[in-house]
């Protein structure tokens, strides 16, 4: 069974047909774009094909080969590749830093892989108006940088800041450790440029007389809405080249300043900065300190990290990792929440710190901070109580000795002034740069598939995490995960707190085909737990066949789906094989998958 | 068992296949990255683009060709000779990962060499080495002969042996810094022999072409030359043989004498008070870190262990395996060697230390496509321009060589430097 769709679907070609096919795309392919920017060797092909969760697609780690790889220098001649592709009846799909199997088609040997790489440039700051106009290859990192310099912030994907900007607004989904200041990658777009499927240029978004970019929608009807919704077309409706993005007032210096050497640089976190870890004793808690630190609008960043995560993070290897994740004080800190805080003056980083003191306090938890004053020190004692309420006295007493080996090497590396808040200062980083989630989902395993995670209220994002450790205790059991202890929900609050997400990862070895196999099944299990405990859809619903199951209980939305592919896209020239499929009917596997993974269903209580 | 000296281009598949295509590795370490004209950190893939020409691309063409899913083709060695086997990608993949990119990447030219040969300009430089005992095909001296005609110091018994390296020694351009840098050295109180004629080539070139035996039998030679010197430890002037000396000939040879670059003694001397920088030189300077004085010389550490599973599937290795990260380069060294240069402002480029971008210099790139060669050092001489320094610091002879002549083409706004020059031109009584 494959998890997307069926693979192998398209034009029935022989070899010596899809070779002369290749020949003469090739040919035309150098016509529009030059010599230099089209590749057809196979190994090529294949560096395009490996992609992260392939596995969950095909069962290997690669996709099916695209028949070229192709990189345009600019809008001009991305409309001439797809307009080639028409012709010659192949499909095609854009990448822009490319990070996924969603970027590449379940088809071999039907697509030419549109590689966006050459167009890299922030086109435009406005800092009058807090707008950037990016190319596709404008990654997070290099937006929020310049951002930065002028007094503003973008929000970055959780896939992290090496990942593009413009493909997570208009193609993606888009959460991140900003949303609760930054909101969501959808909210963000004011407006795109669009070589829509069968060539035609399009510009998207409302213009005031001098052109420039201000709204994403209207007037009339939403455009934006239409080419990406919740999830993106991921590639299935043309391709993006230019983005005009919502950027975010910054109140921190044009530049962090950073020090120390990989694998541990430590931070110099700004003076009117704080970042915090809070710990409260319960999801109860929970629920009630993500609303009410929404409601405060005192973070800028704020976000859930898993106990396994937070050490994966922390942990500069998987040896430190996979010791800090044995202390008992770090493996039970469940009901915990990050948080940064940032402010313009001293006054006002003082009132975030008092609410946020107090917030926890009325709680009955605590927290860790950067702020090192008497009153922090009091709620960290608060944080500690909290702890040992969960792991008790003699779990806090077996803490002590791994704690002291952390300690001991936080002072080799950054030294012994830099102890009390060098934690923080790795929180620090991990929020703001999001520069450090690569290493809590791949290192400790080789990787991870996510599952759950819609965008829900705080409550049933919670409620979606309890749900998600019982279906997954089961395949700990079997060994074919990380043992997280079930617990694996990253997320955190969007806009304010008025909605919320949090995804259950599984981490585990792609190379060992019983643990694919094994989060397959973790997988669609989980996606049925969703609809049963009405937690919403998944993060993992790409593609025909999860579209089959979901969409029967989300107001058939698949068949809009469908209607606005056939519409803009009569052709299917844009490939689609994540997004939807018009002519798409579950075949025999994939039903017998269902039936399976639907009898040996964990028993969830909530 | 498993270990850190690898053998074959398989035994690194299992780390290989672990590559989630991040592109991590195409960036400096993210938090490290200041502004996007400097954000990427690969020059193969600022150069080219395409993801093949990235460590991640090189990894899964790697993959590929184990596989059996594709062959060398000319594309294909192409790509993996369009790169500056420099260790950038290797440093920020390893932020996050284990992962050994930069062998990986060494082992596969290894294949590549022995299944479609040399590219023209790699077989012009293992034919230098046959003939001359150096890898610059453009010098047709044999290397003994250069050395012997230098008519540098021979002293019995000095414990300072100065290792001179054939990028000083066959290059006329260079000639003053290295007699300065032995005057340097005699100033600061230390007895310094060099070989002579004796010095062999340390094999880098064989090594980043891929001929690993070639490289094996001139590593074990130079390895011999040094210890049977008698000195106590060895300076090197060259920051390419500094980094083949610390890093990769201990892999196939035991060298028991204590190797430095001649930075390093600068920095002890100076510390020592025994050299002292007494003019003032009213300049503002970046430092380049070389790729081979940075990151590529980190010592290699040997192990030997197994991979273990805890707490399900987290993979560790029993015992723990040191990774080289990139951090245990010499950074700090020409630092403080500036720092001590009184009216001497030292501006950071913003890509620096383990993540900095290469010159041009390394990988062999310059022999077979020059080219790219030339863009790359183009691209750091724009970097160091960026900071308003007046001087790009340097004590690598190729990289001295490649942005000497990039900053020219780019119209002479920063004047490329040595080190030790600025050093010479300090300390009294050296300057000439």
């Amino acid at each position: 069974m494959t998890f997307v769709g069926e693979q192998g679907r398209g034009p029935q070609r022989s070899p010596e047909q899809t070779e002369r096919l290749r020949l003469e795309l090739v040919e035309a392919l150098v016509k529009d774009v030059g010599a230099d920017w089209v590749y057809d060797d196979p190994a090529v092909l294949d560096t395009y094909a490996w992609q992260y969760v392939a596995e969950a697609a095909t069962g290997s780690q690669y996709m099916p080969r695209p028949l070229a790889v192709v990189l345009p220098a600019d809008t001009h001649e991305v409309s001439a590749v797809v307009r080639t592709c028409n012709r010659l009846g192949v499909q095609y799909k854009a990448m822009s830093t490319g990070f996924g199997m969603w970027n590449a088609s379940m088809t071999p040997d039907n697509l030419v892989q549109i590689d966006l790489r050459r167009l890299d440039r922030i086109v435009e700051i406005d800092s009058q108006n807090m707008i950037a106009v990016i190319e596709p290859y404008v990654t997070g990192n290099q937006l929020q940088t310049e951002a930065m310099k002028v007094g503003l912030n973008t929000h970055i994907a959780g896939c992290g800041a090496q990942c593009s900007s413009l493909a997570s607004a208009t193609s993606m989904m888009g959460q991140g450790w900003d949303g609760v200041s930054m909101g969501f990658s959808n909210r963000n777009l004011l407006g795109f440029e669009w070589v829509m499927p069968d060539g035609e240029i399009v510009r998207v978004g409302s213009f005031d007389a001098s052109g420039a970019d201000f709204l994403g929608d209207g007037p009339g009807f939403s455009v934006r809405g239409i080419v990406r919704g919740f999830a993106g077309a991921l590639g299935g409706l043309g391709v993006f080249t230019r983005a005009a993005i919502k950027l975010y007032p910054w109140e921190g210096p044009s530049k962090l300043e950073m020090t120390g050497t990989s694998p541990s640089y430590d931070v110099r976190i700004p003076e009117h900065h704080t970042a915090a870890v809070i710990v409260v004793n319960d999801w109860d808690g929970m629920a009630e300190l993500g609303y009410a630190l929404g409601e405060a609008g005192i973070t800028t960043y704020l976000g859930r990290n898993a106990p396994s995560l937070m050490a994966g993070v922390l942990g500069s290897d998987n040896h430190e990792g996979a010791e800090l994740y044995r202390i008992p004080m770090m493996h039970e800190l469940y009901y915990s929440l990050m948080c940064v805080m940032t402010a313009r003056s001293a006054e006002e980083a003082a009132w975030q710190r008092r609410v946020l003191r107090k917030i926890v306090a009325d709680l009955g938890g605590g927290c860790l901070t950067s702020d090192l004053s008497l009153a922090a020190a009091w709620s960290f004692a608060g944080a500690l109580r909290a702890i040992t309420r969960r792991v008790g006295v003699v779990g806090m007493a077996r803490s002590i000795p791994g704690m002291l080996r952390m300690l001991a090497r936080d002072v080799r590396r950054y030294g012994i002034r830099r102890v009390p808040t060098a934690m923080q200062g790795l929180l620090y980083q991990s929020l703001v740069r999001s520069g450090m989630n690569m290493r809590g989902v791949f290192r400790f395993a080789g990787t991870f598939w996510t599952a759950m995670g819609s965008l829900v209220s705080w409550d049933n994002a919670i409620r979606g995490a309890k749900v998600g450790a019982q279906v997954k205790k089961k395949y700990i059991d079997r060994g074919l995960i990380v043992d997280d202890g079930g617990d694996n929900a990253w997320g955190g609050l969007y806009e304010g707190g008025a909605y919320a997400h949090l995804e259950e990862l599984a981490l585990y070895d792609p190379r060992d085909p019983t643990c694919r196999e094994g989060v397959l099944e973790y997988i669609v299990e989980t996606n049925l737990a969703c609809i049963e405990h009405h937690c919403g859809d998944s993060l993992n619903a790409v593609g025909p066949l999860n579209h089959a199951l979901f969409s029967p209980v989300c107001m058939d939305y698949d068949r809009y789906t469908q209607r606005i592919k056939k519409e803009f896209d009569p052709a299917n020239a844009a490939d689609a094989s994540m997004y939807t499929d018009p002519d798409f009917a579950p075949t025999g596997n994939a039903a017998s998958a269902f039936a399976r993974a639907n009898a040996d269903r964990a028993p969830i209580r909530i | 068992m498993l270990s850190n000296d690898f053998q074959a281009l398989d035994e690194l598949r299992p780390l290989a296949e672990k590559c989630p295509r991040c592109s991590l590795c195409k960036f400096p370490p993210l938090v490290r990255v200041e502004d996007a004209a400097s954000s990427g950190v690969c020059p193969s893939y600022e150069e080219f683009k395409v993801h093949a020409s990235s460590g991640g691309g090189l990894l899964v063409m790697a993959l590929s060709l184990l596989d059996g899913r594709s062959e060398v083709t000319e594309t294909f060695r192409r790509l993996v000779y369009g790169c500056h086997a420099c260790g950038a990608c290797d440093v920020s993949c390893k932020f996050s990962s284990d992962i050994e990119v930069q062998e990986t990447l060494l082992h596969l030219r290894a294949r590549v060499l022995s299944e479609r040969g040399p590219l023209p300009g790699h077989a012009a430089v293992l034919d230098a080495i046959a003939r001359f005992g150096h890898p610059l095909p453009a010098k047709p001296t044999p290397l003994g002969e250069a050395l012997t005609a230098l008519d540098l110091p021979r002293r019995r018994g000095a414990p300072v042996l100065v290792w001179v390296g054939p990028h000083f020694a066959l290059d006329p351009d260079r000639h003053a810094t290295l007699r300065r840098s032995i005057a340097l050295l005699e100033r600061g109180g230390l007895r310094v022999t060099t070989l002579g004629a004796d010095e062999p080539y340390v094999g880098r070139a064989a090594l980043e072409i891929g001929d690993r035996h070639l490289f094996r039998r001139l590593a074990i030679d130079a390895a011999r030359a040094i210890d049977a010197s008698g000195a106590e430890r060895v300076v090197c002037l060259s920051a390419e043989d500094y980094a083949t000396l610390r890093a990769d000939v201990p892999r196939v040879a035991s060298l028991r004498t204590r190797v430095e670059h001649v930075v390093e003694a600068y920095d002890a001397l100076l510390a020592a008070g025994r050299l002292v920088a007494g003019r003032r030189v009213e300049r503002s300077v970046t430092w380049h870190d070389s790729s081979y004085l940075g990151r590529l010389s980190e010592p290699y550490l040997a192990w030997r262990g197994v991979v273990r599973k805890v707490s399900g599937q987290i993979e560790v290795h029993d015992p723990p395996r040191p990774v080289r990260r990139g951090g245990g380069g010499c950074y700090e060294p020409p630092r403080r060697v500036l720092a001590r240069i009184p009216g001497l402002r030292l501006v950071e480029m913003p890509r620096r230390r383990e993540y900095a971008f290469d010159s041009g210099e390394s990988g062999q790139v310059e022999a077979a496509l020059p080219d790219f060669a030339s863009a790359t050092a183009s691209r750091r001489v724009a970097e160091a321009e960026r900071t308003g320094a007046d001087l790009l610091a340097t004590e690598c002879p190729q990289g001295h060589r490649v942005l000497t002549t990039a900053a020219a083409d780019r119209g002479g706004r920063i004047t490329v430097t040595s080190l030790t020059d600025r050093l010479g031109e300090s300390v009294e009584g050296v300057a000439s």
